[in-house]
């Protein structure tokens, strides 16, 4: 069987690790437009930073695609895809058969549009060459500019930071991270990140980047300039998808696909940051774009092209990162602006101004929480709001700090119809140890 | 990898395999010493009651482990012998393999992950099997590979 994979990244690399697992024979091509070994994107501001090299952030081994019999097209990019004589092309005019195919495109940063952008020193943060340049040309940068409050914009504003630059973080919102904190929240990780020596300007953005040809300054919505010789554009993403052209294959924001990670075309699959899948809290589709669910859906898929029969775990958005220090663990609706009727949330401080936790409520669920400073047990509650455990009888022992695995393990036998996963098995053993007490 | 099982009805729930997993994670490996050292020694393992019930809970080296899939740096994997290790020099501190563990298995140390690693330095005993009176913990071994 020909299976091809276009993508190189934790979806692509899962799926090609899973095939070569479970079938020695069948041929596995994975295409890229990258020519890299299997580095993790999401630590190339280490790269940045000089704390890692590019071997450090290989989340397998370099000889990876030789080891498992991997043919590998890389620096080409797939166009078109041809569903009826399952054939791919690629930029190279180079026409690719196979049984089955993999799409797992990943997404790229977009440009906020602003004038200037297009004067050397401005960079969008995403894979290693990004980092690579940013970190050559930051030689002879003292202080550097990050638009955007999200994810990356904080991946970039510590990453240069930790090397050394003045930095200051221009956000939109009125909060940083605003798609997973509230305003308190965002206030606690934002008062961190100031006492570190980072400067936050929120409900702002850049009309204009200026300089001649490199960058020397930007210009701010409130008409303040500040002087800086490099700009970071962490405004968010596009998924690749421009290749389903005509083909048929389902895509709203990102392409859809079902709990298999089949795409609504036969033979063909979708993994990673390109695909929308349903989000169980939400009760819709959502792009959960994160490290776990990409390699999930890599796996996932490819245990379906070789006719296994597995599906994707109950999901809803989660993410957890490490703020110079300071750990932040979200899951679930716990964005500024999201709007849930009926909710009921409790907020509980910790013993010191970076310790905190907030649960929301929906009667008897959790349908969102976050933990800043103490992260322990985060995996239980992240149990508890993905499969909608009816959590009635626990209330009080989650309230009071006591949602350990052990603790809760009542609650779950209470709801054990909901652990039918066949990847969780561990659960049906511990329940059987449990049931007769 | 002979894998840990649990029974519930030996358990007094005496905490000595939590605490004989803490010294073996110590640097000095002495359960009087392990007090005086500057960095608490983090146990893998956790008593806790379930009912009138104790509960020994430590890392089930999943057989689709959550925390292998979450993991960013490629630190956390399944090994040949079905062990789930966290090589920690690899590990980023990231904490998604905290964020996806239903079991609170793993725990952040103050740069990496740490969760039971099947005592490496016990070649072939382990500190909790060894520390229980009641043989509420015990080992089998598991003759199956990673499928």
């Amino acid at each position: 069987m020909e299976i091809v994979i276009i993508g190189n990244h934790c979806a692509g690399v899962t799926a090609a690790e899973t095939l070569r697992k479970l079938d020695k024979s069948c041929r596995i091509t994975v295409i890229s437009r990258e020519d890299t070994p299997p580095y993790s994107r999401c630590l190339v501001n280490y790269i940045i930073s000089g704390k890692k090299k590019i071997d450090d952030i290989l989340f397998r081994p370099v000889d990876f695609y030789k080891t498992n019999s991997i043919n590998t097209i890389f620096g080409v990019e797939a166009t078109n895809i041809y569903p009826e004589s399952k054939e791919i092309l690629l930029n190279t005019q180079v026409k690719i058969k196979y049984d089955k195919l993999l799409v797992a495109t990943g997404a790229s940063p977009v440009l906020s549009g602003v004038e200037g952008e297009n004067k050397d020193g401005v960079f969008v943060l995403r894979t290693m060459e990004d980092a690579l340049k940013i970190r050559k040309y930051s030689e002879n940068v003292a202080t550097a500019v990050v638009l955007g409050g999200g994810l990356v914009g904080i991946k970039a504003v510590t990453a240069l930071f930790e090397l050394g630059k003045k930095v200051k973080l221009i956000v939109s919102s009125s909060g940083i991270l605003s798609q997973n904190l509230d305003a308190d929240e965002a206030e606690i990780a934002e008062n961190y990140l100031i006492s570190n020596g980072i400067d936050i300007i929120k409900r702002t953005s850049v009309s204009k980047i200026l300089g001649s040809e490199k960058v020397e300054g930007v210009k701010t919505s409130t008409g303040e300039i500040i002087d800086c010789q490099m700009v970071i554009v962490g405004k968010g993403v596009e998924v690749n998808k421009s290749l389903i052209g005509e083909t048929g294959i389902e895509a709203g924001q990102g392409i859809i696909v079902d709990d298999h990670c089949r795409t609504s075309v036969p033979d063909i699959y979708a993994a990673g940051d390109v695909v929308q899948s349903a989000d169980n809290v939400r009760k819709s589709a959502w792009i959960n774009a994160l490290w776990p669910f990409a390699a999930e859906e890599g796996r996932v898929a490819a245990e379906n092209m070789l006719g296994k029969d597995s599906v994707l775990r109950q999901r809803t958005s989660m993410n957890s990162l490490n703020l110079l220090g300071l750990p932040v663990i979200t899951c679930g609706l716990t964005g500024m602006r999201e709007k849930i009727t009926d909710a009921e949330k409790v907020t509980i401080k910790g013993k010191d101004k970076t310790t905190m936790k907030r649960f929301v409520f929906k009667g008897n669920k959790i349908v969102g929480f976050v933990l800043i400073g103490d992260i322990r047990d985060a995996g239980v509650l992240n149990t508890i709001v993905r499969k909608e455990i009816d959590i009635s009888g626990a209330k009080d022992s989650i309230l009071s700090g006591r949602f350990d695995f052990a603790s809760m393990l009542p609650v779950f036998m209470d709801n054990c119809e909901k652990f039918n996963d066949d990847t969780e098995k561990e659960f049906k053993q511990i329940f059987k140890t449990y049931k007769n007490k | 990898m002979p894998k840990i099982y649990f029974n519930k009805d030996k358990c007094l729930g005496c905490f000595s395999c939590s605490y004989a997993c803490a010294v073996e994670h110590s640097k000095t490996k002495d359960p009087i010493m392990v007090h005086s050292e500057e960095e608490t020694p983090i146990p893998r393992r956790a008593v806790r009651p379930v009912g009138e019930a104790s509960l020994s809970v430590s890392c089930n080296h999943c057989e689709t482990p959550l925390c292998v899939e979450a993991c960013i740096s490629g630190a956390m994997r399944k090994l040949e012998d079905c062990s789930v290790i966290c090589d920690t020099a690899k590990c980023t501190g990231c904490w998604m393999c905290i964020m996806v563990c239903p079991f609170s298995a793993i725990k952040a140390s103050k740069k990496y992950a740490v969760k039971c690693d099947l005592c490496p330095d016990r070649k072939g005993s382990y500190a909790c099997i060894e520390s229980c009176k009641t043989k509420a913990l015990y080992s089998v071994s598991t003759t199956a590979k990673t499928p």
